[in-house]
């Protein structure tokens, strides 16, 4: 299964990878949600994870973006940031995240969730 | 069995272990370094390195003269790589541990201190080269 | 399936994770360097809340939990400047310089083990922008407990109850707003069915007919019967995201009904988001049109190698062709020309592949420049040219040491006190600059401060009384400038504690000439001192000039050479036993026969040329050569690397015929003539 990350850390990126790839998922990065879109012209994710606050183009731009792209409307989306709070949460979701995970994440956790939204 | 590379100084024969020879060349001239020891032929180009020469049989008896070097031998010696010239390069020989023998006690001068044992083989008397020690004779 | 992270890989993203670090701390430093009091709640302010944000998430994995702790202080007090609670201004920058200090300085005690300095007053400064006293209700961030989003609090705690199987039962009747996230009904089911045995029904009754059918509603709900090990709460937390999305309710006997997530009120502001991420853009565009890749250093090395070789090879084509008698426009030779001129290229692009900006040296600067303000009490400005002049690595490592050092000088010994510049009628501030730029092939890199000069009387009377120098020598003002890279030389009569820390400009020039620079003053009383770097391009190729002696061929680097010509052996005189002179414009400068650099037992040969050489000290002498061969590129092979230094000679090079020869020492040959070293060529 396909994993896609945004995250402008290079460190949280390959600490995803690493968890990731030891789970068996195939996994492409990108630095930001620009990055995020053009990697989406030839990865085919089930799945994308991504972070919150990143240049150019934030994690609810992206999501909002992703939601209205054929291609990716119903892929399910996870923020992994470092924000939790309620506030912030409800903007996701009204972007149309599929899930909320707070950073520094735990292993069991995110394959966890990453179970629970794809079939 | 240990393999050994023999080859040929003054009508005696030497042997260094196998796994210390990186390759074998025909000899070249090196460029001379201003200052050097006497059996210091120089520093010569290996596949674009830069590494020093020395004249082993001048090692040996540094007033020889003695003729026609025909080949250099590369050796790998932890981080550097140096190459010594011979006479003649004559076989690659496995050898019995028990043709091995130690060096004499009786004091064979400069020679015996990077000399690690003699092989007589099939009548021949071959030394056989204690490599690190030579290196820090040469070069230090 | 395998949760843990092997302690290898976890090691090698450490790395990663410090070497990003680095990254953020130097764009830290740019942004903060470049902030000014009009700076707005702007793209400046996001870009800095950004690189303290990635450490701190970084920190979080690692655990290192001083620089969350620091960070996210840090961090809070930013968003009160990003939010436009605060307004930078004069102060709020020193703070962020000085915090940003702090937080490379934990960087580094997580990384090299450095010792950690205390920052208690930092933290107090950062602590006044959050203890406003009108935000006193709100709950202040201390630094002494951990912030609750990085402990990950906002999951709701798991009780563990023993492992008993427990009946539940659900009706969940999803929304369209769930398969709007991204998420499907069957996700759910698939995700309970691994938490127990389970059974499903399907009510569809409200399913209408196909042509009234709308793809936007949603019209099942599912009833579930579940045994499982889970409570109830963990089984919550599976539908708790998913909030209005689905209507999820735990029949049983106690029919409760299950609104986690309830109404949120609804403050998501759009307009927010929009100047928010428009704003980031411009900053960090340009930097980001071309996508880069990373790629292992010694890979490159490795190239610069292979391509040496080819350079080498190339040569021997050349010479081989010269003996073959291929004539010069012959159509093989037009097309070795051409690949000699694809070579060029191709090795001058693996060299740029070395190059960094000199950035990343000029930010460490700053640093200096305002801890060296701090403990002078002199006010200083820095000013930054070129900073993307690219420098090669191998040279720009090199290059911090120096630089370091005469910042601190022109700090601590150039620029003046305040009340001293306020008398002269200079600003109260200091004004050092740093350029970098290129010039006829090299590097220069100049350090300019607007203070009180070189004082050539004092540094005149000093090199005397330190018995550098003896004072019947009469000396230009140049000459005595130079006095001040003397080895032990120091101007200033009480060490201060900065530059004086064992180090004079000696050790500078020194380390400059390492990496095949040279360095030179221009200083004028009252207006101020110039330092001029020179470096070259790359320390792996060598521009030259081949000569031949004795039948042996040499390299001197074009860069020691001041004029070359024909050498007229009757203009030669004696000036001692075995010194000889030769006159050069209007001076006689002493000569060096260049077969003294062989060893061979001489030949007769005719001395042709003669070859001007000079050092940064500007001393010359007449290098005496049979023949001058040629000027070219030369690749620069080690010879320390598999026997050992050679005094005269810096290093070899490979010629065309795959011969090995030696590149001359210039400094060294010049040394031994003046007398200081007792080299065998003076004999």
């Amino acid at each position: 299964m396909n994993i896609l990350i945004v995250d402008d850390s290079r460190t949280i990126r390959n600490l995803l990878k690493n968890t990731l790839e030891g789970a068996g998922y195939t996994v492409c990065q990108a630095e930001d949600g620009m990055d995020a879109l053009e990697k989406l012209s030839e990865f085919d994710p089930s799945i994308i994870i991504t972070d919150l606050n990143m240049p150019r183009m934030n994690g609810f731009e992206l999501v909002q973006k992703l939601r209205q792209q054929a291609k990716t409307k119903f892929i399910p989306i996870l923020f992994l940031t470092t924000e939790g709070s309620p506030e912030v949460r409800e903007k996701g979701r009204e972007a149309g995240a599929t899930g909320w995970l707070v950073k520094p994440f735990d292993a069991t956790r995110l394959l966890n969730t990453i179970d629970r939204v794809s079939a | 069995m240990p393999k050994v590379l023999v080859f040929t100084t003054y009508d005696q024969e030497y042997a260094i272990d196998i796994g210390a020879v990186r390759e074998i060349r025909n000899w070249v001239q090196a460029t001379p370094i201003p200052s050097s020891p006497s059996f210091m032929e120089g520093i010569i180009n290996i596949r674009g390195t830069v590494i020093p020469l020395v004249d082993f049989c001048k090692k040996i008896n540094p007033s020889s003269d003695n003729g026609e070097k025909k080949a250099m031998v590369i050796i790998e010696n932890g981080e550097k790589t140096v190459s010594f010239s011979v006479n003649n390069v004559s076989d690659i020989i496995d050898y019995d541990e028990n043709s091995r023998k130690n060096l004499p006690d009786v004091s064979q001068g400069d020679v015996s201190t990077f000399l690690e044992g003699i092989l007589s083989i099939e009548g021949r008397v071959i030394f056989i080269l204690d490599i690190p020690n030579l290196i820090k004779e040469c070069f230090h | 399936m395998n949760n843990y992270v092997e302690t290898d890989d976890l090691e090698s993203i450490r790395l990663i994770f410090f070497e990003e670090c680095g990254e953020q701390l130097s764009l830290l430093e740019e942004e903060l360097s470049s902030l000014d009091a009009a700076t707005g709640p702007g793209e400046k302010i996001n870009t800095i809340f950004r690189a303290v944000h990635s450490i701190k998430g970084g920190a979080g994995a690692f655990g290192m939990e001083k620089l969350v702790r620091f960070s996210h202080l840090f961090e809070a007090v930013l968003e009160k400047f990003r939010g436009g609670e605060c307004t930078v201004d004069q102060a709020a920058i020193a703070t962020f310089l000085k915090a940003a200090d702090v937080l490379t300085d934990i960087v580094a005690f997580y990384r090299d083990g450095t010792d950690l300095s205390v920052q208690d007053d930092v933290v107090e400064e950062l602590d006044r922008y959050i203890n406003v006293p009108e935000a006193l209700s709100k709950s202040p961030v201390s630094v002494e407990e951990l912030p609750e989003d990085i402990e990950g609090i906002s999951f709701t705690p798991i009780k563990i109850d023993l492992p008993k199987k427990e009946k539940f039962l659900l009706e969940i009747t999803p929304r369209i707003g769930l398969y709007e996230s991204g998420d499907d009904i069957r996700n759910i089911l698939s995700f309970l069915e691994k938490k127990g045995e389970m059974e499903v029904e399907i009510h569809c009754d409200d399913l209408p007919n196909i042509e009234e059918f709308n793809v936007n509603k949603t019209y099942s709900t599912w009833n579930i019967v579940i045994f499982s090990n889970e409570n109830k709460n963990s089984l919550e937390e599976i539908f708790e995201w998913s909030g209005d999305n689905i209507k999820v309710e735990f029949l049983e006997e106690k029919h409760v009904s299950c609104k986690l997530a309830g109404k949120i009120p609804n403050n998501f502001d759009k307009n927010k988001v929009d100047e928010f991420s428009g704003a980031q853009k411009p900053s960090r565009d340009s930097r980001k049109e071309n996508p880069t890749i990373r790629v292992d250093t010694k890979r490159v090395d490795k190239l610069v190698d292979l391509l040496s070789e080819l350079v080498i090879n190339q040569g021997a084509i050349r010479s081989q062709m010269k003996v073959n008698d291929i004539r010069p426009g012959s159509a093989l030779d037009i097309v070795i020309s051409e690949l000699d001129q694809l070579t060029h290229e191709l090795q001058e692009n693996v060299m740029a592949m070395r190059a960094h900006p000199i950035k990343t040296v000029f930010q460490r600067m700053g640093r200096i420049v305002r801890e060296t303000s701090r403990v002078s009490g002199k006010d200083v400005i820095l000013h930054l040219e070129g900073e993307d002049t690219e420098v090669d690595r191998s040279i720009l490592e090199k290059l911090s040491d120096p630089l370091t050092h005469m910042v601190r000088n022109a700090i601590d010994h150039g620029l003046e006190s305040t009340h001293l510049r306020v008398a002269a009628g200079k600003p109260a501030e200091g004004q050092l600059s740093l350029r970098a730029f290129h010039r006829s092939g090299r590097i220069i890199i100049e350090i300019e401060d607007d203070g009180a000069g070189l004082n050539c009387e004092k540094i005149h009377q000093k090199a005397i009384s330190k018995g550098i120098i003896n004072n019947s020598i009469l000396m230009e003002k140049e000459e005595i400038q130079n006095l001040i890279f003397e080895p032990g030389f120091s101007t200033v009569e009480n060490v201060s504690d900065l530059s004086g820390r064992g180090v004079g400009m000696d050790v500078v020039r020194k380390s400059i000439s390492e990496i095949g620079g040279r360095i030179s003053i221009l200083t004028e009383e009252d207006k101020g001192t110039l330092f001029s770097i020179s470096l070259p391009l790359t320390l792996a190729v060598v521009e030259g000039l081949i000569f031949r002696t004795q039948k042996q061929n040499f390299i001197v680097p074009v860069s020691g050479v001041v004029e070359a010509f024909l050498f007229q052996e009757s203009k030669k005189f004696k000036i001692s036993e075995d010194v000889w002179g030769y006159p050069y414009r209007d001076e006689y400068i002493p000569i060096i026969n260049s077969e003294n650099l062989t060893e061979k037992n001489k030949i007769e040969t005719k001395n042709n040329s003669c070859l001007i050489i000079e050092n940064e000290k500007k001393e010359k002498i007449a290098l005496i050569v049979d023949e001058i061969i040629d000027q070219s590129r030369f690749v620069v092979k080690s010879i320390e690397k598999n026997y050992k230094k050679i005094s005269g000679f810096s290093s070899a090079t490979i010629l065309g015929d795959g011969g090995v020869a030696l590149i001359v020492d210039v400094d060294f040959l010049i040394e031994s003539v003046s007398g200081k070293k007792n080299v065998r060529a003076a004999k």
